[in-house]
């Protein structure tokens, strides 16, 4: 795979994107780590990018993670579009497999950051429009969630009960047999 | 740095439409409950009806007892379906269907706690049972086998749709408007066949009733809800598919029956499905009891022509179906993790199907022959995961599927 992708990488090395985080760091990447944003890939469209493309809503410290994500996954997209050619080929699709077990490795690993981190993440995926971003933390979220009660959420999340009790028993009303 | 400054800083202030991804990846109707009941924002933001449409949430398991519980095996603390007075239930969707000592009906919702009286389904059920010679009195607390009402079934309705009970083995079906409750019993007559003849099964196509005869043909109800009490009008059905005399429920070999084909009838994303569901019987063993599900063959039923005709499919299309013979729905498969795959065919046990032949014994194991179908590979995977599976054996009650709604 790494052969076959560095003539990709000499090509696409002629157009680099300036992004700029909210804390004025810059970052070069290449056009195609960039367009997993829908939103940098509509700026590009538009021709707006000259003299970096300033991300307001993301930290330095976020746009390298996400930096991190987008590499990754571009190399991916590349991949499997260079597989798909030779579909039949049964060598392809054992470097095609090996890949995505890497590739699902590399975001469980990714995953691996604390809530703050995580929900920062998220509004960067969402700002950005990076759709593979976005589905992926919002699952880590739900399968945190999963066979938890209102208040082992909270504690987990940090979240104030701002319910009033009217609301408390309208809830229970409603919905009494998801409480014991 | 002003836009930086008008960011979400905590959790409770996750956007409405991160609210919604996190609910598609939410199977579980508890668990999008419990994370709509954090905080005020998450209720507001994570609201139902601001998602639509949303995945449906996994079925849930009712057990005969009245029980329900979920896939995991965990209890939902609902109203008791069983109460004083209350003989039997039937689950239909989200709703029990409650047939009182007295042979009355009423629906219920066991979530809420509401229920609807059907007062005219008690008479209409006795006239099918007197035009019936085979069924003595007690079937108007046994004899419903089935019972179906437009999907979703909603206690709103501003129209009167049809609701129709199939009863006496599938040798009537009683049909009954959703709130007028003017209830008519038919027999189903072919031309040839000299009395009744047993129907395999009923479901709704926009909002029109149609039934699965004995030998696979189709037929579709010609009446309205208005139109039911009107004596000069005389309910009945027009034929849509031919009858196919080749087709059998038993198929065997000198008196020797190897296969036992139960059919089904539900209705798809829009579409009329036929389900041949092709149990391999024992030599020797009791038809019907032993019978160990193989494979199974769906077809849709093809109304653009006349006469219309069965076409076979390799693919649900990506919905999912859920099969027993008292609830049978079709779903939307769900895109993630611990949802519901697509393209499958979640059977349950046969015993439940027919409440008159049902019997209860240690030796019966509820979910025997139960299993998940891929229609991709024809492979069986068992339904539930270990654990829940033998907590459901241990029961030793047959179980049906409900659909509790996220609304």
């Amino acid at each position: 795979m790494a052969s076959a992708g560095s003539g990709d990488e000499k090509a696409a090395a002629a157009a680099m994107i300036t992004l700029i985080s909210s804390d004025n760091e810059k970052f070069e990447v290449t056009e195609a780590t960039a367009t997993l944003s829908q939103t940098i890939r509509h700026m590009i469209e538009d021709g707006c990018t000259d003299g970096g493309v300033p991300l307001p809503n993301v930290t330095s410290k976020i746009l390298a993670r996400v930096i991190e994500y987008c590499k990754k996954h571009a190399t991916a997209a590349a991949g499997e579009e260079g597989s798909s050619s030779s579909f039949s080929d049964a060598a392809f699709l054992e470097v095609d497999r090996a890949f995505l077990e890497e590739l699902e490795e590399f975001d469980d690993a990714f995953l691996e950051v604390d809530r703050a981190t995580l929900f920062d993440l998220i509004l960067a995926a969402n700002y950005l429009d990076i759709k593979g971003l976005l589905n992926l933390t919002c699952q880590k979220v739900a399968d945190s969630v999963k066979g938890k009660t209102p208040e082992q959420i909270r504690e987990m999340y940090n979240i104030v009960n701002d319910l009033t009790p009217e609301e408390e028993a309208e809830i229970r009303r409603e919905t009494q047999w998801a409480f014991e | 740095m002003e836009m930086a400054a008008a960011l979400p800083s905590s959790w409770e202030e996750l956007p409405p439409d991160i609210l919604g991804l996190v609910l598609r990846h939410l199977p579980s109707l508890a668990d999008r409950v419990h994370l709509r009941a954090v905080c005020r924002p998450w209720r507001a933001g994570a609201h139902p009806q601001r998602h639509k449409p949303l995945p449906p949430p996994l079925p849930w398991l009712a057990l005969r007892d009245g029980t329900l519980v979920d896939l995991r095996g965990a209890p939902v603390r609902c109203v008791p379906i069983l109460r004083d007075g209350v003989f039997r239930y039937l689950a239909v969707d989200n709703l029990a269907f409650l047939v009182h000592d007295d042979g009355s009906c009423s629906l219920m919702n066991p979530l809420s706690g509401q229920t609807l009286p059907l007062p005219d389904l008690a008479p209409a059920v006795r006239r099918a049972i007197d035009s019936v010679p085979a069924y003595g009195q007690s079937f108007i607390r046994n004899g419903h086998v089935k019972v179906i009402l437009p999907s979703p079934p909603d206690w709103t309705w501003t129209s009167d749709p049809l609701m129709a009970v199939l009863v006496l083995d599938g040798y009537c079906v009683v049909v009954s408007g959703f709130k007028q409750h003017e209830a008519v019993s038919i027999s189903i007559c072919s031309e040839r066949a000299e009395g009744p003849e047993r129907n395999h099964d009923i479901a709704f196509l926009h909002g029109k009733l149609y039934i699965l005869t004995f030998k696979e043909g189709l037929r579709v109800f010609k009446h309205d809800a208005s139109h039911l009490g009107n004596p000069k009008s005389s309910p009945g059905f027009h034929q849509c598919i031919a009858e196919d005399p080749k087709q059998q429920e038993i198929y065997g070999y000198r008196n020797n029956p190897s296969y036992y084909v139960p059919r089904y009838l539900a209705e798809s994303n829009g579409r009329l499905l036929m389900v041949r569901r092709w149990m391999s019987v024992p030599r020797n063993a009791r038809l019907r009891d032993h019978g160990k599900t193989v494979g199974f063959e769906v077809f849709e039923a093809d109304l653009t022509s006349t006469p219309g005709k069965w076409t076979k499919l390799e693919s649900l299309g990506g919905q999912t179906l859920f099969l027993s013979s008292q609830c049978t729905k079709s779903l939307l498969a769900s895109q993630c993790a611990g949802g519901v795959q697509e393209d499958c065919i979640y059977f349950m046990h046969r015993a439940f199907d027919n409440p008159s032949c049902e019997y209860v014994g240690p030796c019966v194991d509820p979910l025997a022959d139960s299993g998940v179908y891929s229609m991709r590979d024809g492979k069986i995977t068992p339904l539930l995961p270990e654990p829940v599976m033998a907590e459901m054996q241990r029961k030793r009650q047959f179980l049906t599927w409900f659909f509790p709604a996220d609304a």
